[in-house]
């Protein structure tokens, strides 16, 4: 499974309706709405070393199980905040008590001496594409309902070289091109390829294309 | 029960009330004795009756009535204790005006002094039953086997009672008990047992938390 | 933000075995046996914290708790015997036939590179990480009452996938570890009482915290502390088990210091 997930900030609202017509001629179906949420939170600590980084960021995304990663400095976590999602062996072993809650929660109510947060994104309604090579999620991104721009996210089930995933990114940004769209952010980004975890790698992308 | 006097000696002397004096007949003794052995034979008689039958009764209302028995037989002791004296000088002897040919076999049954051969065998028996030879066992050492015998039922209560509390017998009532009445839920009459077998706490709970809560000191 | 009602008390080694057949006849059920393995964290020492937030809240600086289960097949590999008569066979410190290597792994990623597991998602990465306050105050309280808020963490990733890793650079360092082994009843009313025993982790060794006996929690948990009716609902059960096992196991209400997670408790309100 590879992902990588396009900003384009210079759009209009209606910049996803063209996508949507370009990508007709390839499309087996279009399938659910989808929509994220993007936190960013700030280490409040005061003696920090200058070079050491405080931010970190959140993201939840509805389509996969309303599971939140948490990412800073490279450093990530898959959380979910589902009850159903809790693995057996911790309920039935006494440490869970079968009822959870957001990590975005926990850092607001219980550590916010600790972390700030800063600002939220957000991607609400959008669109997802299933074509024969990809799933292409796309959605407009809104910062306290002003427009921010464009984010499209294109996953990749399959088991595949990154050479051919890199292809088929390429056929994509063609059509980017041919929509006139030059300057966006793109991020493939594999935090460690020894050791995949596709849901952090994804968010780590949606952080380096979001991070303004 | 009727009123009447009790004293066997007027039995078939109607005519002789006026010359003799029957101020001196301990009756009212005579009378409560009567009775409760009466009580004691019916209800021995009746137990006697209902552990001959085909099928036996039910174990509870077999405890139910040695119980009762075993009141009437206390109860029959403590009687005659309390007119031994009165019966112990009390003696009997026939008036001149009885009809002794007549009634000969009543006058030597009432004027019997010895048990009769029935009851002879049943304290014989009851003797071997025992297993002791009176005739070879000094007083003392009956004095000291009675005085064991009454420190093993002495036992048997202590242990009784001591098991019995162990556990909690009211209060406790079946699903099927409480939606047939569910007034027995109002009021709680249960008892916790209050045996000796609880549980010793071998530390302090409350450092034991501390210490998973905030480490060790 | 779940809330439990607790009450807690002791028993002593030779209790153990007429305590469970006494529980198990009145819960109706067997016990269960649970096992899982606890790291608190405190905020990184080195870091200059304030006690308040943006809004100038007071938050005072709290433990996190870090709860994953150990598997029983670690402690006792033959699964026939892995009931709760297998508890009598850890009355000391050492936790025979347990490698505490597995809790180490657990924390900080394997170190075994043949059972460095490259698949994404690794199953066995889940954790609970949870907050609890101190229990309620107030002198007529009945039940310990602790609000505790809870996340699942389900995997770790980055450039070095452990949960302790990212929570270096989240801010939390490890504080301390312990091992709890136990029995758990379903109680009706959805009571549950443990039975369990517990022992610190320090650098390789074990040391067990409940030596002589086993600590008892009878608990409930209100899924939302804003939901009265389940908490008075909860507190009944709980006390109508209390009266039931009186004179048997004194339930009692924990002292609420002992049960603070706070850094500093000094200032209690």
């Amino acid at each position: 499974m590879r992902s990588t997930v396009i900003f384009v900030e210079k759009s209009a609202p209606a910049t996803i309706t063209e996508l949507h017509d370009i990508l007709s001629n390839d499309l087996i179906s279009v399938k659910e709405k989808w929509s994220f949420e993007f936190k960013t939170f700030r280490l409040t600590v005061k003696n920090l070393p200058p070079e050491s980084p405080r931010l970190m960021h959140s993201i939840t995304f509805s389509h996969r199980d309303n599971k939140s990663v948490i990412v800073k400095n490279k450093s990530a976590i898959v959380t979910s905040a589902m009850p159903g999602s809790i693995p057996a062996a911790l309920t039935l072993n006494g440490c869970s008590s079968a009822s959870c809650e957001s990590f975005d929660h926990l850092l607001t109510s219980k550590l916010s001496n600790l972390w700030t947060q800063r600002q939220t994104i957000k991607g609400d309604f959008g669109s997802t594409y299933q074509t024969s090579e990809l799933t292409i999620r796309a959605t407009n991104v809104f910062s306290y309902g002003g427009f921010k721009g464009l984010l499209i996210e294109l996953e990749c089930e399959e088991q595949i070289p990154d050479s051919e995933f890199d292809q088929r990114i390429n056929r994509i940004r063609n059509y980017l091109r041919d929509m006139s769209i030059e300057d966006y952010k793109i991020c493939s980004d594999i935090m460690d390829p020894q050791r995949r975890n596709f849901l952090c790698d994804l968010a780590q992308q949606y952080v380096k294309v979001l991070e303004l | 029960m009727s009123q009447r006097s009790p004293s066997d000696a007027d039995v078939g002397v109607p005519s002789s009330r006026d010359e003799f004096n029957f101020q001196h007949v301990p009756a009212q003794a005579l009378d409560a004795v009567r009775m409760r052995f009466a009580q004691l034979t019916h209800s021995l008689a009746k137990l006697k009756d209902e552990m001959s039958r085909a099928d036996l009764p039910q174990w509870y209302s077999l405890q139910a009535q040695v119980s009762v028995i075993l009141t009437q037989l206390q109860s029959v002791t403590t009687t005659i204790h309390h007119f031994e004296e009165l019966l112990d000088s009390t003696v009997v002897y026939p008036l001149a005006n009885f009809p002794t040919t007549a009634h000969e076999g009543l006058l030597t049954t009432l004027l019997r002094k010895k048990n009769i051969p029935e009851t002879d065998a049943w304290i014989n028996d009851a003797k071997e039953t025992v297993g002791i030879d009176l005739n070879t066992t000094s007083p003392e050492d009956v004095n000291k086997l009675l005085k064991s015998d009454e420190q093993v039922t002495k036992w048997a209560l202590g242990f009784l009672k001591e098991e019995h509390s162990n556990y909690a017998f009211q209060g406790l009532h079946t699903a099927q008990e409480l939606s047939n009445s569910p007034q027995l839920a109002n009021y709680d009459e249960y008892r916790p047992s209050t045996g000796k077998n609880v549980p010793k706490k071998p530390f302090d709970v409350d450092t034991v938390l501390k210490v998973v809560h905030q480490g060790p000191a | 933000m779940v809330l439990q009602l607790s009450l807690v008390s002791a028993i002593d080694d030779e209790s153990y075995d007429l305590c469970t057949s006494t529980l198990c006849n009145l819960s109706g059920n067997p016990p269960v046996l649970f096992s899982h393995f606890t790291a608190m964290l405190k905020p990184n020492p080195t870091f200059d914290i304030e006690q308040t937030n943006s809004k100038n809240q007071l938050i005072e600086q709290n433990r996190l708790k870090l709860c994953k289960e150990v598997p029983l097949d670690q402690l006792e590999p033959d699964g026939s015997k892995r009931d709760y008569e297998m508890l009598k066979n850890y009355q000391d410190d050492k936790l025979d036939g347990f490698n505490l290597q597995v809790v180490e792994d657990m924390l900080h990623g394997s170190t075994d590179l043949d059972r460095m597991d490259v698949d994404e998602a690794k199953s066995d990465d889940s954790w609970i990480l949870s907050i609890a306050d101190i229990p309620a105050a107030g002198s007529n309280r009945k039940v310990s009452t602790q609000s505790i808020t809870e996340n699942t963490i389900l995997s770790s990733g980055g450039s070095s996938p452990s949960i302790i890793a990212f929570l270096s650079e989240f801010g939390y360092v490890p504080d301390y570890q312990f091992l709890t082994l136990g029995v758990k009843f379903n109680m009706n009313h959805s009571v549950y009482l443990e039975l369990s025993k517990v022992w610190l982790i320090q650098g390789g060794e074990s040391k067990q915290i409940t030596k002589g006996g086993f600590l008892v929690k009878a608990f409930v948990n209100v899924t939302k502390g804003t939901d009265i009716k389940s908490i008075n609902h909860g507190t009944n059960a709980l006390l109508n088990l209390q009266k039931e096992l009186s004179g048997y196991i004194d339930l009692t209400i924990p002292d609420r210091k002992s049960m603070d997670s706070r850094l500093e408790n000094l200032s209690d309100i």
